[in-house]
C-alpha cells in the first residue's frame, strides 16, 4: 500500500520538477518524441515515387468547401436526402402497405366477428394494437432508405465536410456541425421524422452536443404533426396558408436552437465536451456491401425493439381511451335505438317481402357484415376483371345476400332478372345502415368522452383554458401521444356531424360546435403541437442513444411544459393585447427570434482550457 | 479447439470495419459496451482448427483517458486480456497512425499490424517497404486492401503465428538486433520502444523499476506503459494504481 | 505568431502548443507537435473552423484553438 502511494507521489514530484526545469509538461515531450520516432520510421520505409500536388479529394473539396458553392451544394444534398427518403420512400410504402393491410385483415378475420353496432372486446383491443404496430411498420421503407443514405454520407467522407461548413452556427447553440444531419432528418422546413434523426446522433462524438441534439430533434417538423396543422390552418388561416406553414416550419428551428442553448447552459453544463479537431478524410466510394450491412442491421435492430414497446404502449393508450366504457343502461339505450331502427326497416320492406324472413334475427347482422365486406372488396378491385372476381366470390359466399347487394339485378341461368323485392330491401337497408353508422359514432364519442383519457381531458380544462384548450381538444391532444396522426381521428370522433349532415368536413364541424373560437385558439393548438413530446418509437431511440431512461423521461416532459407555456403565452397574451391570429403569430415569431439570437451571443463555457 | 480473442484497434478512417468484415463475414454480433452507448461489435472465424473471436474496439487516434471511446479501448486491452491485438494502419497516413501503434505496443500485448489501403497509398505515389517497417517495429506487418478483400488469409496466418509466440522473423531469418541509424528506436529487451529523450528516459526507468517492484501492480499492468502514462498525467492510470493498492 | 496569423495557402512550422488539458492533448495526438509543418488550406465559409494539412492529411480546428498554437515561418 505504501508503495503505490509512494509511486504516485514520486510521479507527481518528477512531473513538477520536469515542468519547472524544462518549461514544458512531460506529456508534450512524450507526444513529440512519439512523432519523432514515427517520422524517422516513415523516412526509412516510405518513398515518394511521384509528386502528387492535387489529389482528387483536394479538387472535390475546392468545390464542396467553397465559400459560396459549398453551402449551395449542401442545400442540394439536403434536398436530395428528402426527395429520396421521404418522397420516394412514401411511394414505396404504397407497395408495402397492401402487405401490412392484408396482415391486418387476416387478423381481423380470425378474431370474433363484429356485431351490428357493438363489437366484441377482444376484437377491438386486438385490432387497435395491430393497427398501431402496422402504422409504425409502414415507415420501414423510409427508414431503410434513410439509413442507407446516412451510411453513404459517413463512409464517403462527406459528413466531415458538413460539420466543417456548419460548425460555426451550431457552436453558438451548444451544438456541433454534425448535429446538422439529425436535425435535417427530424424535419427542417418540411415533414421529417425524429426516429432516424435521433439515431443519426450516434456519430456525434461530443457528449454534450450529442445529448442536446437528441433532446431537440423531437421539436422539429415531424411528418405526423402535419394532418393536425392542415386541419387547423384550414379552419382559420386558409387565406394565409403559405405564410403560416412557413411560420410553423421555421419557428421550430428557432425554438430548437434556443432550447439547445439553454440545455447546454444548465442541465448539460457538466457534460463532457470534446475538442473540435476534426479529420477530413480522403473521399472514397462506399462499398455496397458495407452500406447494406449497416442499414439493414440498424433497421432490424429498430424493428426488434419497436415491436415490444409499441405493443405495450398502444395497448395502454387504447385501454385508456376505451375504459370504462359506456355503462349498462347506456348500452341498453343504444340497443333500443338499434332495434327501433331495425323495426322501421322491416316495416318499410313489408311483411310479404320474401327477404324479410331471410333477414330475421341474427341474420341481419350477418348481412351487415356481408355488405361491408362486399363494399370494401369492390373498392379494392380496380379492373373490370377484378370486379368480376369479387362478384363471383360473394355470390358463392351467400347467394341470397348477393341478390340484395346487386340491387336485384342478377343472372339466373344466364338470363338477367329484375328482382323488385331485392331492390326495395337494398334501398331501405341503405337508410338503416346510415342510422347504424350514426349510432356507432355516437357510441364511440360517448366511449371516448367517458374514458379515463376523456376524464383526464375534462379535469385538465380549468388549467388548459388559459391556452384556449377545451376538454375536447385536451382529449385530442392526449390521444396524440401514441401516434400524432391519431389526434385528427380522435377529434373526428368527438366532433360528430349533426344528424343529417354526415358529409360535413371535420373543420366545419368543429367550427360549428365551437362558435366562439378565434384564430388565437387554433394558433395556440398549433404551437402546442409543434412542441409535442416525441412519439413512442422516438422515445425508444432517445433511450437507446442517450443510454439512460432519465433522459427519455425528460424528453417526454419538458416539451409538455414548454408547449404549455408557449400556448398560454400566445393565447392569454394575445387576448389581453387584443391581437388577431396573424398579429399574435408575428409577435411571437419576432419574440422567439430575439430570444434565440440573444441566447446565441452568450458564451459557452467550453473553452476554459488553461493556456499553459 | 482453442478460442483466441483478438482485439481489433485502429484510428478512424483506417478501414477497420472493412477488415473486420473481411475476416468475419456474416458472423457478427452487435451490442453496446456495458453502461455506454458505444457499439461493441464481435465476430468470429475459424482458421486451422482454432476459433478466433474478434472484438472491434472503438476507433481512436490515441489511448488517453480523455474520451469515452479511448477509455473503453484501453479498458478492454488492460482487463479483458486479448491474446493478440490487430492494429489497422492506414498506409497513406502512416506517420499519424504509428502514434497509436506505439501506444498499443507499449501495452505489452502481441501486436499484428495490418497495413491497409495499400491501393490508396500507391495511388498517391507512395511506395512502402513493409519488410523494413516490420523490422523497425519488430512486429508482423501484413499489407492489405480491405476494400478488395486482399490480405485476409495472410492476416489470419499472422494472427495465429503471433498467438503461438512465433519468433519474429525478418526477411533475413533472424530477430532484429538493432539499427544504429535509428535514434528513435532502442534495442532494449528485444522489443521495440520509443525513445522519449534523455531528459525523460531516466525518470521513466526509475518509475518503471518501482512499479515492477510493487507486486500488485506489476502483476496486472505493464510497467513501462504505466510509467509513461503516469508521466503523461493520465488520471485513469493514477486511478488504476490506487485501485491496485486497495485490492 | 500563432496559426491564426497564417493566411490560406501559406505554410509554417509549429514552435509550441500552448494549450493544456483535453484540447492540448488532442491537438498533439493529431500531430500538432513542435517541428511539424502545417499548411493553412482554407477557412470555412463562415470563417470558422479552418482547414489545415499536416503530416499528409487534412484536419480542421477552430480559430480559438488555432490561437493556442505558436508557429514560426518556414
Amino acid at each position: 500500500m505504501e508503495m503505490e502511494r509512494d509511486i504516485l507521489n514520486h510521479a507527481e514530484i518528477e512531473r513538477e520538477k520536469f515542468l519547472s526545469q524544462h518549461k514544458t509538461a512531460p506529456e508534450k515531450v512524450i507526444a513529440q518524441k512519439r512523432y519523432e520516432a514515427a517520422e524517422k520510421i516513415v523516412e526509412l520505409t516510405v518513398k515518394r515515387e511521384k509528386e502528387i500536388y492535387r489529389t482528387l479529394t483536394d479538387r472535390i473539396d475546392q468545390v464542396v468547401c467553397h465559400r459560396f458553392l459549398g453551402p449551395i451544394i449542401l442545400l442540394g444534398v439536403i434536398y436530395l436526402f428528402y426527395e429520396l427518403s421521404i418522397v420516394q420512400g412514401y411511394k414505396i410504402t404504397a407497395y408495402t402497405w397492401p402487405i401490412l393491410a392484408a396482415f391486418r385483415d387476416f387478423i381481423a378475420s380470425i378474431l370474433p366477428s363484429p356485431g351490428f353496432v357493438f363489437d366484441p372486446l377482444l376484437r377491438t383491443i386486438t385490432l387497435g394494437v395491430v393497427d398501431g404496430i402496422v402504422a409504425v411498420l409502414n415507415y420501414i421503407p423510409i427508414f431503410i432508405i434513410l439509413f442507407a443514405l446516412i451510411a453513404i454520407m459517413e463512409d464517403s467522407g462527406y459528413m466531415a465536410r458538413v460539420a466543417f461548413l456548419l460548425d460555426r452556427v451550431f457552436r453558438y447553440y451548444g451544438l456541433h456541425g454534425q448535429s446538422a444531419l439529425p436535425m435535417i432528418l427530424s424535419g427542417v422546413f418540411v415533414g421529417g421524422c425524429a426516429i432516424p434523426g435521433v439515431m443519426a446522433c450516434r456519430t456525434i462524438k461530443d457528449e454534450r452536443a450529442k445529448l442536446a441534439t437528441i433532446l431537440i430533434c423531437p421539436l422539429m417538423n415531424c411528418l405526423a404533426k402535419i394532418p393536425l396543422y392542415i386541419l387547423l390552418v384550414g379552419m382559420f388561416f386558409s387565406a394565409y396558408k403559405g405564410f403560416i406553414m412557413f411560420f410553423i416550419s421555421t419557428i421550430t428551428i428557432i425554438i430548437a436552437l434556443a432550447v439547445a442553448k439553454i440545455l447546454s447552459l444548465t442541465l448539460l453544463r457538466k457534460t463532457e465536451t470534446a475538442p473540435f479537431v476534426l479529420e477530413m478524410p480522403v473521399y472514397h466510394l462506399p462499398t455496397v456491401q458495407g452500406v447494406l450491412r449497416r442499414c439493414l442491421e440498424r433497421t432490424w435492430l429498430f424493428v426488434k425493439k419497436i415491436i415490444t414497446i409499441v405493443v405495450v404502449v398502444v395497448l395502454i393508450v387504447y385501454l385508456l381511451m376505451t375504459f370504462p366504457g359506456i355503462g349498462k343502461d347506456r348500452r341498453v339505450y343504444y340497443e333500443n335505438q338499434t332495434n327501433h331502427q331495425a323495426q322501421v326497416f322491416f316495416d318499410k320492406i313489408g311483411k310479404d317481402n320474401p327477404y324479410a324472413k331471410l333477414l330475421g334475427g341474427s341474420k341481419l347482422t350477418e348481412f351487415a357484415i356481408y355488405r361491408d365486406d362486399y363494399k370494401k372488396a369492390k373498392m379494392g378491385a380496380k379492373s373490370k376483371e377484378a370486379k368480376r372476381v369479387v362478384d363471383e366470390k360473394f355470390r358463392e359466399r351467400d347467394s341470397e345476400f348477393f341478390k340484395i347487394v346487386k340491387r336485384g339485378k342478377y343472372k339466373i341461368d344466364g338470363k338477367m332478372v329484375k328482382d323488385s323485392y331485392a331492390l326495395k330491401v337494398n334501398k331501405e337497408y341503405k337508410k338503416l345502415n346510415r342510422e347504424r353508422n350514426r349510432i356507432k359514432r355516437d357510441i364511440k364519442e360517448e366511449t371516448i368522452i367517458g374514458s379515463v383519457m376523456g376524464r383526464i381531458g375534462r379535469s385538465l380544462e380549468p388549467a388548459t383554458k388559459y391556452a384556449g384548450f377545451n376538454w375536447r381538444i385536451n382529449i385530442g391532444l392526449i390521444s396524440a401521444f401514441a401516434a400524432k396522426e391519431n389526434s385528427v381521428a380522435t377529434l373526428g370522433s368527438i366532433y360528430q356531424s349533426p344528424p343529417g349532415e354526415e358529409k360535413k368536413a371535420l373543420g366545419d364541424r368543429m367550427k360549428e360546435k365551437e362558435k366562439d373560437w378565434t384564430p388565437l385558439h387554433a394558433l395556440a393548438i398549433i404551437l402546442f403541437m409543434t412542441m409535442y413530446p416525441p412519439c413512442i418509437p422516438t422515445l425508444l431511440m432517445v433511450r437507446l442513444e442517450s443510454g439512460s431512461t432519465k433522459w427519455a423521461l425528460f424528453a417526454t416532459f419538458y416539451p409538455i411544459v414548454l408547449g404549455s407555456m408557449i400556448a398560454v403565452l400566445v393565447f392569454t397574451g394575445g387576448n389581453l393585447l387584443g391581437l388577431s391570429g396573424m398579429q399574435a403569430m408575428i409577435a411571437f415569431y419576432v419574440l422567439a427570434l430575439i430570444v434565440t439570437v440573444a441566447l446565441g451571443l452568450i458564451k459557452n463555457n467550453e473553452m476554459s482550457e488553461e493556456y499553459t | 479447439m482453442k478460442e483466441i480473442i483478438v482485439a481489433v484497434a485502429g484510428q478512424p478512417n483506417s478501414g477497420k470495419s472493412t477488415i473486420f468484415n473481411m475476416l468475419t463475414g456474416a458472423r457478427q454480433h452487435v451490442a453496446n459496451y456495458p453502461g455506454v452507448t458505444v457499439e461493441k461489435r464481435t465476430g468470429r472465424y475459424s482458421y486451422k482448427g482454432d476459433a478466433v473471436t474478434l472484438v472491434d474496439l472503438p476507433g481512436t487516434y490515441s489511448l488517453t483517458s480523455y474520451s469515452p471511446e479511448e477509455r473503453i479501448a484501453r479498458d478492454f486491452l488492460l482487463h479483458e486480456k486479448p491474446a493478440v491485438v490487430l492494429d489497422i494502419v492506414d498506409a497513406a497516413n502512416l506517420e499519424r497512425n504509428l502514434y497509436l501503434t506505439f501506444q498499443l505496443d507499449e501495452m505489452g500485448i502481441p501486436l499484428v499490424v495490418a497495413l491497409n489501403m495499400m491501393d490508396v497509398a500507391e495511388g498517391r505515389g507512395l511506395k512502402i517497404d513493409t519488410y523494413k517497417l516490420s523490422e523497425l517495429l519488430r512486429t508482423v506487418v501484413v499489407p492489405t486492401v480491405g476494400k478488395k478483400g486482399r490480405g485476409g488469409g495472410e492476416l489470419k496466418e499472422a494472427i495465429l503465428n503471433t498467438y503461438q509466440g512465433g519468433r519474429f522473423q525478418t526477411g533475413y531469418g533472424e530477430a532484429y538486433k538493432g539499427c544504429s541509424a535509428c535514434p528513435g528506436m532502442s534495442r532494449e529487451k528485444g522489443s521495440f520502444r520509443v525513445d522519449y529523450g534523455e531528459e525523460l528516459e531516466p525518470i521513466l526507468s526509475s518509475l518503471e523499476n518501482r512499479l515492477s517492484e510493487a507486486p500488485k501492480i506489476s502483476a496486472r499492468y505493464p510497467a513501462r506503459w504505466l510509467a509513461v502514462k503516469l508521466m503523461e498525467n493520465d488520471s485513469e492510470a493514477r486511478r488504476l494504481v490506487q485501485k491496485a493498492e486497495e485490492s | 505568431m500563432t496559426l491564426n496569423d497564417v493566411k490560406p495557402g501559406q505554410a509554417c512550422c509549429i514552435a509550441r502548443v500552448n494549450l493544456g488539458g483535453a484540447t492540448g492533448q488532442r491537438l498533439m495526438d493529431m500531430g500538432f507537435t513542435p517541428g511539424a509543418k502545417v499548411k493553412v488550406v482554407r477557412n470555412a465559409p463562415l470563417v470558422d473552423p479552418v482547414d489545415l494539412t499536416l503530416r499528409g492529411y487534412h484536419v480542421s480546428i477552430r480559430h480559438q484553438e488555432a490561437g493556442g498554437v505558436e508557429v514560426e515561418e518556414l
